[in-house]
């Protein structure tokens, strides 16, 4: 019935390779490995805007070289990263956003919350700054004056770490964001960063995305140095009480080592663009060697 | 910069990352194969019988389920990621099987996004057959096995038709590998999680770059299933 | 195998309101070539189908080779398919080879592949079929297809065989090739049923004639049917039927069947003296009436009906045992 078909050798040739793509992904070929068990390794759970700029990349190969733990990073909205913790989907969370931070830990999800490091928030916007907040030391009278111009301004409206600090912020400015100028985007820093490019409007951004954006961006740092832009990380693992699969061991060996001297110096070190982006908080005075 | 200067600049890019051999690239094709062709090859296992069987059978339902059938190929991405995820979080049924943010859950999550499709197609490519094709069979002395071979056989072009449609459908998907897979670098990254991710960041002439790249890789999957299809065969 | 091949009780077949079929009985002896004739819509096809296992009769019993076929389990049926097949009106030819295509029922037997490949070369020599054997069945002609088709069955040597307008597309050249196929497919001693609409062509393939019109048996289409042997005899043609010889116009020699319209033929008391050949005295052996006519059945050393009118009848004082004459034409013979 099938004419000459078993007799064409390309035709096995060719089966013979779908199969064995197939057959790779099974056992654990040229991508990493696959099963958990096979390469101590653990899950971070962080937000978009830490992975993208470009920290963790410089971060984790150490660690893993030192520990031989692999660090897989999934990088998602905080809200959502916070979710994978609380699901126990996830060893341990990176996320910047302090109140949420201690709701996880006291609703019990997560144990021994570190600082780890900060950075800060700025307000950037067009050149020609129609709403003229430039310069100003008070973000709070700055976000009135948007609100009060209507000028455009492009939320990340996803309930991440930026976002609620863009919240706290209009709440703070005693104003509520809302109209046509205001543009909840749903999505990542990188691009809320771009349609605010695009339409030349205004946006709240951590610095390090910024930074990483500098040469797309037609737009400017506006206002910054408020104290209420700072924007401390905090590092938690997922409590091995409730989510006894979690890996806490080996969370609380990488917690330790972000920590340390060594990790702290890493981030104090990490430039983007020839600018520092975090200021290490977990050891306040110059430390003394590893431990 | 302009669409010219755009689609241009995109190539340029693919051809440098296809033939650079950007590591992170090699990686995402590799998963996106691994996935979506472990994914197809079960939905084809899988899918083409049950719809053999509903082509062929007459019960009170048929046209429900066929209706039924033809809304889920209508599922989002997301959605199936979802539900996929409830079934395989740490804390539900599945949890201890450790499969979130593996490739196994990705292709979990893909085969329920690819039945519907499998299983509609191929009832409708057995449904358009000749209802000579199993009378003649029969008349011919053929055992119950040999007539549903026969039918696949003669049925061949539609079935091809279906199997590429719903390959397609998954090695594009970006909803399921993401919710399941977590776009983890080197593990579960796959080209359309990387695509995502790139665009995420702004970067588009890398993203349509790796749009390229997947067209090339789809169309290298769809050529090899051509070719063992067979050449030359007269179509009905 | 004595007895019936094929026997059918009680059968009907309904489809929705219509009934198609309604056979209170017919049967068909084994070895034997057997044509239903009939037009459209006359349920020839929907016969030949229940009797090949695709249809189920709404009433009524069908026996194959002896036994009821409703009761029998699926191992038992898929036995009896193999002991018969079926070639269709329009045959669906597989998406293959020719070869390939008359391959097809003999890879469901337990041959070896020499046997398989021997048989496939007889059916295909039979049909005329070699210039084609590598051709993509579907790309063939009608009249290519029906003989494929007819191979595709001949080479399993079933002992029945359905065949459902088997010569209606089949081009001039090889209309006598497949009449031939059939008739040795009777020789070899299998059961044949073919369904035609053409009243000729069933005779040239058979005495056993069953007309059917919408879904009845109707009486049969010939009073008279001859069969012999078509001789020349001093230049004149003629055909020996039995005993009587018959003069006829054909130009084909050997065995054939033929029919005189029982009209044509002129009965006398005394004989006829005209241009009409065929003459010849016997008895009155039977008398029927029919539509307002009268069947005058006559033994002249075989039995021919003639059609006259009642007062002809009456006028001749005809009776059974009367000495009568016939006179028909050559021409009025029609040859099949």
């Amino acid at each position: 019935m099938t004419d000459n078909y078993c007799e064409r050798p390309t035709s096995l040739l060719l089966a013979g390779i779908l199969l064995l793509i197939v057959a790779a992904g099974c056992r654990n070929e040229a991508a990493a490995p696959d099963h958990r068990s096979e390469l101590r390794s653990i899950k971070l759970a962080t937000t978009t805007s830490t992975d993208n700029s470009g920290l963790l990349a410089e971060l984790l190969p150490p660690f893993q070289a030192m520990y031989g733990i692999e660090v897989q990073v999934i990088a998602v909205g905080t809200g959502r990263a916070i979710k994978h913790g609380e699901n126990g989907d996830v060893d341990v969370i990176l996320v910047h956003a302090r109140a949420a931070e201690d709701r996880f830990v006291e609703s019990g999800f997560g144990v021994n919350r570190r600082d780890v490091m900060h950075n800060d928030f700025v307000v950037l916007g067009p050149a020609e700054d129609p709403a003229r907040i430039k310069g100003s030391a008070d973000v709070a009278q700055a976000l009135r004056k948007l609100a009060a111009t209507e000028s455009f301004f492009v939320s990340r409206g996803d309930d991440s770490g930026t976002h609620k600090k863009e919240m706290a912020l209009w709440e703070a400015a005693g104003v509520p964001p809302e109209g046509d100028w205001y543009l909840p985007a749903g999505q990542g820093m990188g691009a809320v960063l771009t349609i605010a490019n695009e339409k030349r409007a205004y946006a709240l951004t951590d610095r390090g995305t910024y930074q990483a954006y500098r040469d797309k961006l037609a737009l400017e740092v506006l206002v910054e140095g408020d104290r209420r832009l700072y924007n401390p990380y905090g590092v938690i693992a997922v409590n091995p009480a409730r989510h006894s699969d979690a890996r806490y061991i080996d969370a609380m060996t990488f917690i330790g080592w972000i920590t340390s001297p060594e990790g702290q110096a890493i981030i104090r070190g990490f430039k983007r663009g020839g600018e520092v982006l975090f200021t290490p908080d977990a050891v306040l005075d110059g430390g003394a060697g590893a431990d | 910069m302009g669409g010219a200067d755009f689609i241009a600049d995109s190539v340029t890019t693919a051809f440098g990352l296809i033939f650079g051999g950007a590591p992170g690239v090699f990686s995402a094709v590799l998963v996106s194969l691994q996935v979506s062709v472990t994914a197809a090859f079960l939905c084809t296992v899988i899918g083409v019988p049950l719809g053999f069987a509903v082509a062929v059978s007459n019960f009170r339902g048929r046209h429900l389920l066929i209706t039924l059938l033809n809304t889920l190929m209508a599922l989002p991405t997301v959605v199936v990621g979802l539900f996929v995820y409830a079934f395989i979080t740490r804390q539900s049924l599945l949890g201890p099987l450790d499969l979130l943010f593996t490739r196994k859950a990705m292709i979990v999550g893909e085969v329920i996004l690819g039945l519907p499709i499998i299983i509609a197609l191929t009832n409708t490519a057995i449904s358009a057959l000749d209802r000579q094709v199993r009378d003649t069979a029969i008349t011919l002395g053929a055992g119950r096995l040999r007539v549903s071979l026969t039918m696949l056989w003669e049925g061949r072009f539609g079935l091809l038709a279906a199997i590429a449609a719903t390959f397609g459908r998954l090695i594009g998907e970006v909803g399921i590998a993401m919710m399941l897979g977590g776009n983890i670098a080197a593990h579960t990254r796959n080209i359309t999680t990387a695509l995502a991710l790139e665009t995420s960041k702004g970067e588009f002439s890398v993203a349509m770059a790796l749009g390229i790249v997947l067209l090339t890789v789809a169309l290298g999957v769809n050529f090899a299933l051509r070719y063992l299809q067979g050449r030359g065969e007269v179509r009905p | 195998m004595s007895g019936p091949v094929v026997e059918i009780t009680g059968l009907t077949r309904l489809f929705g309101k219509e009934t198609v079929l309604d056979l209170p009985w017919l049967s068909f002896q084994a070895g034997r070539i057997h044509v239903l004739v009939g037009g459209n819509g006359s349920g020839k096809t929907t016969l030949l189908r229940i009797i090949a296992g695709l249809d189920q009769p709404s009433t009524g019993t069908l026996e194959l080779f002896g036994h009821p076929v409703a009761a029998q389990s699926r191992s038992e049926r898929l036995a009896v398919q193999r002991r018969m097949t079926m070639c269709f009106q329009k045959p669906y030819l597989f998406n293959a080879s020719v070869y390939r295509n008359i391959e097809y029922g003999l890879l469901s037997r337990r041959l070896t592949a020499a046997e398989r490949s021997r048989r496939v070369t007889a059916g295909v020599e039979a049909l005329n079929l070699s210039t084609l054997l590598t051709r993509n069945a579907r790309t063939l002609s009608a009249g290519e297809s029906q003989r494929v088709s007819l191979a595709r069955a001949l080479v399993l040597d079933p002992e029945l065989v359905l065949l459902d307008e088997p010569i209606a597309n089949v081009d001039q050249v090889n209309k006598g090739l497949v009449e031939r196929a059939i008739g040795a497919l009777g020789a070899r001693g299998s059961t044949v049923i073919v369904a035609t609409h053409q009243l000729d062509q069933a005779y040239r393939l058979s005495a056993g004639v069953t007309r059917l019109d919408r879904g009845h048996l109707a009486p049969p289409a010939l009073d008279n049917l001859l069969e012999g042997e078509v001789v020349q005899r001093d230049g004149t043609t003629v055909m020996l039927v039995g005993d009587t010889e018959i003069e006829v116009i054909t130009s084909k020699p050997g065995f054939a069947r033929a029919t005189v319209n029982p009209g044509v033929i002129v009965l006398s008391h005394l004989p006829l003296t005209s241009s009409a050949k065929n003459s010849f005295c016997g008895k009155v052996i039977a008398l029927r009436e029919r539509d307002g006519l009268v069947a005058v059945t006559v033994d002249i050393g075989i039995e021919l009906v003639v059609h006259i009118t009642g007062s002809s009848l009456r006028q001749m004082e005809i009776t059974i045992g009367s000495k009568v004459h016939l006179t028909f034409k050559a021409t009025a013979v029609t040859v099949f």
